[in-house]
Formats: C-alpha cells, sequence, structure tokens
C-alpha cells in the first residue's frame, strides 16, 4: 500500500502547499522549483532537465504522477520552505490555492513566485502549458507538444459515434462528482459521453446521493481510483450492490487518476480511454 | 396484577418502531416512495431505492438504535448507575478504535467479518479497562471520569489511526466514527451487522431477573442464587458483542444508551429488568426519528445522525448530573 | 440445624475469624452480639458464602454449605444485608417480591401462591396500605420494615438479618424485633446481628457475644452478658435491672480507656 498517498490527499484537495526560494544569483538558464503535483507535470514536460531544480515527491509516484519516470532522478520536496533554501532555484511555481501563510512567507523571503490557475478545460491546459513554456524559456516545445495534443484530440473525437450518448458519471469515495466546469467534466464531454452530474446540478465538484443516482439511471460509473488497495469508509459506498444493479454495463470505466488530475499532454490518455469505454 | 398496563407499553412501542420504519422507508433525497413502485414509470429503480438503499438503512438504524438501548439499560442495571451507557463508560469509543484498525489496515478486506470482531474486541477492552479503573461498587462520579478517561485515549487512538492510515480519505473520516451516520448503507452492512448483534441480544435473555435483584446490592442479589462473576461475564460480553457490532458499522453514535432508559424507567416502574426490552425499542425509535429528522433537513451535504442524538442528548446529560447531584454531593 | 466448626477467615493478611464454633437450633432467635470490628457480619457472610473460608465447617441441616447448589442455597438461607441499599425506586410490593424470586426459575413468574405469600408478609410487616408508595419516599422505619418483608418472603429456614434495628427509633426497634421474634417462633431460625444489650436480652432465646474474631460466650443472656464479660469485650462498666427483669444500661467506660482517651 501506497503510505504516502494520504499526503497526496492533503496536497491536492485541502491544498496546503509551501515553498521557499532563494534569490537567483547564477546566470543562464533558469532552475525552477515547483511545489504541486500539478506544476510537477508541467515543468517535466516542458523544462530540460538541468532547468529542475525540485520536484514534490508525489511526483515520483506512479499511481498519481503521469511524469514519475522523469522525475526519477530530480531532488524532491515534501512541501516544506526550509528544503529549497539549499538548491537556491530562481523560480518557484505552485498552484494559486497554497496556504496564505505560506505565500506571506516566500514573499517576505523574497522569493520570485509564479501562481498556476487549475485549469478548468483543455483551453486552461493550453494556457498554463504556454505560460510555464514562457518562464522556461521552452516556447518551441510547448508549441509542438500542444499542436500534437490537439491532433490527438481531433483523431480522437472525429471517428466518435455521436448516434449514441452513453450516460455516465464519475464517481468517487463519498460520493464526490465532477461537472462540466471541471477539467474531468470537459474531458467526460469531449470524449462524448452525457455527464448525468449536470442533472443533479453539480457544475463544478459536489456530492451525488445514491438515490438522486440511482434515479438518474447512469449507463455506466467512471471510478479514477486515487490510492487503490487502501479501505476506507468512503470507499464503501462504492460498493453499494445498488449502483451494480442500476448501471447497465456490468463493471464500471476506470480512468487512472493520473491521466486528468491534472492538466497536461496525457489528458489525450484520459479521454483515450472514455471512449473506449463508451 | 400490574403487567397489564405494561405489556401495553410495549406495544405502544413496537407500533411507534414500525410506524417509523414505514416512514423511513419512504422519505429520502429521491422523492420516492412506495406508492411509486405502481405509479412511476421507473418502477425498477423505485424498487432498488426501497430495496437496496432505504431498507437496509432503515434495518440498521432500528437494530443498532435497539442495541444502544438495550446495553444502556442493561450496564445501567448491573452498575445501578444511571450514568452508566456505552458511550459515557468508553464502550464506543472503544468499538471504534477496534474497528478503525481493523477497516483502514484494510484487514476487513479479507474477512468480513473481522470488521465487527474488531469493534466487539474494543468495547470489550474499554470496559474492562473502565470497571477495573472504577471498581466494583464505583461512585456515578468515578464510573464517568473513568469513562472520560478511555473515551478520551481511545478517540485519539482512533485519530492517530487514521492520520497513519494508507487511505488518502481517512483523515476527513474521523467525524464518522467519533459522531456516527447510517447513510449509504447496504444490504452487506446489514449481513455483516446481524450475526454478533443476534448472538449479543441471545445473551441479555434471562438477565433480566439478576438485574431486578441487583436492585438490592450485590450481597444481597448473591444472598439471592446470582451468580455475579457469570453475569458480569455474560453482559461485558452482550454489550461488547452489540456495541462492537453497531459501532463498526454506524460509527459511535451516542447518547442512545443515556437516555432511553432513562426516559423508559418510570414506565417500568424502575424494575431493570423489565427496562431491557422496552429500552431495546426505545432505542429504535430514538434512532430511528433521528435518522427521519436527518433526511427532512434541507438539501446539501447530509447531517450525521450523532450529532442530532448529542443536541437532544447532551443537555439531558446535564440535567441528570444536576439531578443527581442533589443527592450524590 | 446450623453448624459453625472452627471457622477461620483471613482478609489478606489479617486474620477476621479465629476459630469459631456456634450451633442454632430450629426455632431460634440467636442475638449476636459484640464490638465494632469483631467480625460479626463476616460470620455471617461466610455463612452466605460470599467470603471464602480459610478453614472450618458450615454445615446446614447437615449438609456442607458449600456443597449445597447455589438455587437451593438461596432458599435456604435468608439475608437482611446491613445498611440494605436499594438502588432504583421501585414499589414497596415490588420489593417485597423479589423475596420469591429464589423459588423461580428464570422463565416462572410470580405464582398466585408467591403472591398469597407477599400478601401476607405485607400484611404481617404492617406494610399493605404503603405497597404502591416507592421505596425512597419511606420514612427509615418504614424502609427497614421493607427490607425486611423481602427477608421474610423467602421463606427460608434461618435468617441472617445484620444489624436490622441500627438507626432506629425505640417504637420501630420493638417493632423490627417483634417481626424476628414472630418469625422464629413459627420453626424459623435467625441470627440477628445487634448491639442493643437490653433488647437482645428481651427478645432473643440466645446470645453468642464475639470479641477480635473468638467467640466468648454463648448462652442465655444472663450467662453472656455479665458485667465481666462486658468489662472484657466492650470495656465499660454497666448497670443491671432487678433481677426479674433483666435490662442493661451501659453506665461508663472502664478507668483505663477514659484515661487514654483524656490524654
Amino acid at each position: 500500500m501506497n503510505p504516502l498517498a494520504r499526503s497526496l490527499f492533503k496536497l491536492i484537495l485541502l491544498t496546503s502547499l509551501q515553498f521557499v526560494l532563494v534569490n537567483s544569483a547564477t546566470s543562464g538558464t533558469v532552475r525552477i522549483a515547483s511545489l504541486n503535483l500539478c506544476t510537477d507535470q508541467l515543468v517535466l514536460v516542458l523544462a530540460d532537465s538541468e532547468q529542475i531544480a525540485s520536484v514534490t515527491f508525489l511526483s515520483q509516484h506512479s499511481t498519481s504522477s503521469y511524469m514519475a519516470a522523469e522525475a526519477a532522478n530530480h531532488h524532491i520536496n515534501y512541501g516544506q520552505v526550509e528544503e529549497l533554501i539549499p538548491i537556491r532555484p530562481d523560480l518557484v511555481v505552485t498552484l494559486t490555492y497554497s496556504s496564505p501563510a505560506t505565500l506571506r512567507l516566500l514573499q517576505h523571503l523574497g522569493f520570485k513566485v509564479e501562481l498556476f490557475i487549475p485549469a478548468k478545460n483543455i483551453g486552461e491546459v493550453e494556457a498554463n502549458m504556454r505560460r510555464m513554456a514562457k518562464l522556461l524559456g521552452q516556447e518551441t516545445r510547448a508549441e509542438s507538444l500542444i499542436r500534437s495534443m490537439q491532433e490527438r484530440f481531433q483523431a480522437l473525437t472525429s471517428t466518435l459515434d455521436r448516434s449514441r450518448i452513453p450516460r455516465g458519471i464519475l464517481y468517487e469515495p463519498n460520493g464526490y462528482t465532477a461537472g462540466v466546469k471541471t477539467l474531468r467534466g470537459d474531458l467526460i464531454r469531449l470524449a462524448g459521453w452525457h455527464n448525468i452530474a449536470s442533472e443533479a446540478g453539480i457544475e463544478s465538484v459536489g456530492v451525488v446521493g445514491l438515490e438522486a443516482l440511482v434515479l438518474a439511471r447512469p449507463e455506466r460509473l467512471i471510478l479514477s481510483p486515487y490510492a487503490p488497495g487502501t479501505s476506507s469508509l468512503g470507499h464503501r459506498v462504492l460498493n453499494h450492490p445498488a449502483l451494480n444493479k442500476v448501471t447497465s454495463h456490468p463493471t464500471p470505466l476506470i480512468v487512472p487518476a493520473k491521466y486528468w488530475m491534472c492538466g497536461g499532454p496525457m489528458n489525450a490518455d484520459a479521454v483515450t480511454r472514455l471512449i473506449e469505454g463508451r | 396484577m400490574d403487567s397489564t398496563p405494561r405489556s401495553r407499553l410495549l406495544y405502544w412501542l413496537a407500533l411507534i418502531v414500525s410506524v417509523l420504519m414505514l416512514v423511513s422507508l419512504n422519505l429520502g433525497m429521491g422523492q420516492v416512495s412506495m406508492i411509486d413502485l405502481f405509479t412511476a414509470g421507473d418502477a425498477a429503480a423505485v424498487w432498488l431505492i426501497l430495496v437496496e438503499i432505504r431498507l437496509p438503512r432503515t434495518m440498521i438504524a432500528a437494530i443498532t438504535g435497539a442495541s444502544l438501548g438495550l446495553c444502556g439499560a442493561a450496564m445501567q442495571g448491573l452498575l445501578r448507575n444511571p450514568l452508566a451507557s456505552p458511550g459515557l463508560i468508553g464502550s464506543s469509543s472503544g468499538a471504534a478504535l477496534g474497528a478503525v484498525i481493523v477497516l483502514y489496515l484494510g484487514l476487513s478486506q479479507h474477512n468480513w467479518l473481522l470488521l465487527p470482531f474488531g469493534g466487539m474486541l474494543g468495547a470489550l477492552v474499554a470496559l474492562i479497562l473502565v470497571y477495573l479503573l472504577a471498581g466494583r461498587d464505583a461512585s456515578i462520579v468515578t464510573i464517568v471520569l473513568a469513562g472520560v478517561a478511555i473515551n478520551a485515549l481511545a478517540i485519539s487512538c482512533v485519530s492517530l489511526i487514521l492520520n497513519f492510515a494508507p487511505s488518502p480519505y481517512a483523515v476527513q473520516e474521523i467525524v464518522l466514527w467519533t459522531l456516527g451516520s447510517v447513510s449509504n448503507l447496504s444490504m452487506n452492512d446489514l449481513w455483516i451487522l446481524l450475526p454478533p448483534t443476534l448472538l449479543g441480544w441471545l445473551l441479555f435473555i434471562g438477565t433480566g431477573r439478576s438485574l431486578d435483584l441487583l436492585t438490592l446490592g450485590e450481597d444481597t442479589a448473591q444472598s439471592m442464587g446470582i451468580d455475579l462473576v457469570f453475569l458480569r461475564t455474560k453482559l461485558f460480553v452482550a454489550v461488547a458483542l452489540c456495541v462492537g457490532a453497531a459501532v463498526s458499522i454506524t460509527g459511535a453514535i451516542g447518547f442512545i444508551g443515556l437516555v432511553v432508559p432513562h426516559l423508559l424507567r418510570p414506565l417500568v416502574g424502575y424494575q431493570p429488568g423489565r427496562l431491557l426490552i422496552a429500552s431495546a425499542f426505545g432505542g429504535a425509535s430514538m434512532l430511528l426519528g433521528a435518522d427521519i429528522v436527518v433526511r427532512l433537513m434541507p438539501p446539501g451535504p447530509e447531517i450525521k445522525i450523532g450529532v442530532l442524538t448529542a443536541i437532544v442528548g447532551a443537555p439531558f446529560f446535564l440535567f441528570l448530573i444536576l439531578k443527581t447531584r442533589r443527592w450524590q454531593i | 440445624m446450623l453448624q459453625l466448626t472452627s471457622i477461620h477467615v483471613n482478609l489478606g493478611k489479617q486474620s477476621i475469624l479465629r476459630g469459631v464454633d456456634l450451633q442454632v437450633e430450629q426455632g431460634e432467635l440467636l442475638g449476636l452480639l459484640g464490638p465494632n470490628g469483631a467480625g460479626k457480619s463476616t460470620l455471617l457472610r461466610c455463612i452466605l458464602q460470599l467470603i471464602p473460608i480459610a478453614e472450618g465447617d458450615v454445615r446446614l441441616e447437615g449438609s456442607f454449605v458449600h456443597t449445597i447448589p447455589v438455587q437451593e442455597r438461596s432458599r435456604k438461607i435468608a439475608y437482611l444485608a446491613q445498611h440494605g441499599p436499594v438502588y432504583w425506586p421501585i414499589s414497596v410490593e415490588r420489593l417485597v417480591s423479589l423475596g420469591r424470586f429464589p423459588h423461580l426459575s428464570s422463565w416462572q413468574h410470580l405464582s398466585s401462591q408467591d403472591e398469597n405469600i407477599v400478601e401476607t408478609t405485607l400484611r404481617q410487616t404492617d406494610l399493605w396500605h404503603l405497597r404502591q408508595r416507592t421505596v425512597t419516599t419511606l420514612s427509615g422505619g418504614e424502609r427497614t420494615r421493607t427490607l425486611l418483608a423481602r427477608a421474610l418472603a423467602v421463606d427460608a429456614p434461618l435468617l441472617l438479618a445484620d444489624e436490622p434495628v441500627a438507626a432506629l427509633d425505640p417504637a420501630h426497634q420493638l417493632q423490627i424485633m417483634d417481626l424476628l421474634r414472630q418469625y422464629s417462633d413459627t420453626g424459623h431460625s435467625v441470627i440477628v446481628v445487634m448491639h442493643d444489650l437490653t433488647l437482645a436480652a428481651r427478645y432473643c432465646h440466645r446470645i453468642a457475644l464475639m470479641h477480635e474474631g473468638k467467640l466468648i460466650a454463648s448462652g442465655t443472656a444472663r450467662e453472656v452478658l455479665k458485667a465481666e464479660h462486658l468489662a472484657e469485650v466492650y470495656k465499660i462498666d454497666a448497670r443491671y435491672g432487678p433481677d426479674d427483669d433483666f435490662y442493661i444500661i451501659p453506665w461508663r467506660q472502664l478507668e483505663e480507656r477514659t484515661l487514654k482517651n483524656s490524654r
């Protein structure tokens, strides 16, 4: 079992990332440190190896990080300010919902910090990639990645059978689901599903009750296990017999969390899965 | 001579439980009731909701409530102490600790019976600790103090284990274990709950008369043929089975075992033996009622049922303390 | 009927009873006297098998008490505990009918015969008019009478009463002693632990005097409660009434004690 998955949860959902930067003294390439799994993904996909000063320990976990292999040889941090001081990065990146205390501390210490807004759709994923590329001086690489990503989407969606729109819903422990105003909701829509979260009035993130779910009659549930193999009361609802009985498809569709938890080129893999599972 | 009005009490309580169960089956977020089985277009979905979602929820609420009421009445009779109850003397939080260890370490994936077993073991250990700490003829205050200590210890161990549990959702679930909830339960949970609970209930049979005799104190009761060691062991195991099973499914729902026996005691002429069955019905009614209120609340994240029982129970507890203070201190 | 042979009882390292021999006959009312801590209550408790006996035997109607099955023993020995706690405010009638429980198996309810006995006992003890009252609302005398009625309702051949008349006014003391005497007059044996010398002398067939875990003397009041014994056991000087009407007034503590205390 993954002993660090709990911290992953804190980092992503409870949004408390911390970091510190020391003034850049060297010239030449920008050395960047990331304090959030999602900025890790962008850094790892865009930067040259010598540009990466530090990424989070989560980026090395293959269940949560698509770029685990690339992260393997880099310096890792656990989100603590003091960890970054000896490595003296030129720039620190993280998501906007880092704790205000951490951000104040960083400013106080005079570090250069760039905050990224979590992408809510593919357009914002591309915008984030371009922004990160600009900070790293890797615009050419970003454009080529974005182009190939768009081509994959094009190829995937052009052959889509639009005569049949399956009714599906992302269902997570404790009954959480994602609506159209989330990255995952956008990918579900792109893959040609009807996301019944909207019928429950959920546009961003919310809870769908069991009864409402049964009444909405999904054809297939989409699961995205976060920490496979662990037990909790939250997982209990995923095994509720009523869920198996209400869906016409015998098994739920599994989309690995690392494909769409963060925005990036790997989102195309999520769409591939979603289309296969239609 | 006086048995008629008292058995009538049991009829009334049984009637209340049945009515509440019917209401519980017909109430929910889905706005579905039994009538929809015949009128709604999607009868299959209605059937699923009624049988797979609301039936287990209703049954588990009734059974858990009954167990808690019964255990409260039995503990109060055995210890001759109106404040003894699963929640106050630590058996509920002990059970929660046992169940948490089993669930979050993934042991229950191998064998589902391990979950109630963990709960039962935790409850038993907590009971014995409180009993040893407080001593045999402990005053009300001593028992409550020992219970507070064991409760605090068990709950902090629950938090500790949830913090180190591999599941990313564990930390959020502390609330579920300390307050309790009956939502999203399935028939699977009912089947886990049932065997140890029924076994526990069986052990209570025939203890009523011994509890009646304990009204006169342990020496007199023993002189009248009560084997105290046997009785104590039997009741501790019964309480551990019932509370352990209930808590491992619903979390530690508080105050039912305290409040229900108290409300019903005057109605059974203060006889500890008669109080047992009455408290079982009363506990079932109280938990079913609380669960109905939970579902009548405006939509949104569901309120934990333990919040409601505590809102009713905590002031009642204070009232009891004030009442006992008059002759205790 | 009851025979105690060389009873020794230890609590921890302390020896509480040191070789007590005592016999009680059928229909006898035996007063068990002695200073606080002499071992009177302990003696009753070891007849009831509530505490382990280190040495010696208790025989009831010829058979060893520890070999009599618990249920049967509970029908043969009734016990009225000292202070007699009542933990729940149950009714007088209900409390007295608890005395019939040893005669029932766990499924039986009170038979009409049991109810008759309860009613008779309530009337004998002058509690009939109070039967619906809860025990907590009774006066001290009524309460003691209720607890005694419970013990009488067992209808056991042997009744052990531990200080039933302590803390009662003279009228209620007489009432309780009358009831005990009546009970023994109907063929039951009674051991009553008490402190009132005159009352003991007046009611009991026989008196046993204990001191520091031993039986000092047993016999009639005149034989047992004589001045030397009272001086030895209680360290008191007592005044006696005229011979034909035996009463005793504890007059003053003996010299050595008074001196010690005044220092």
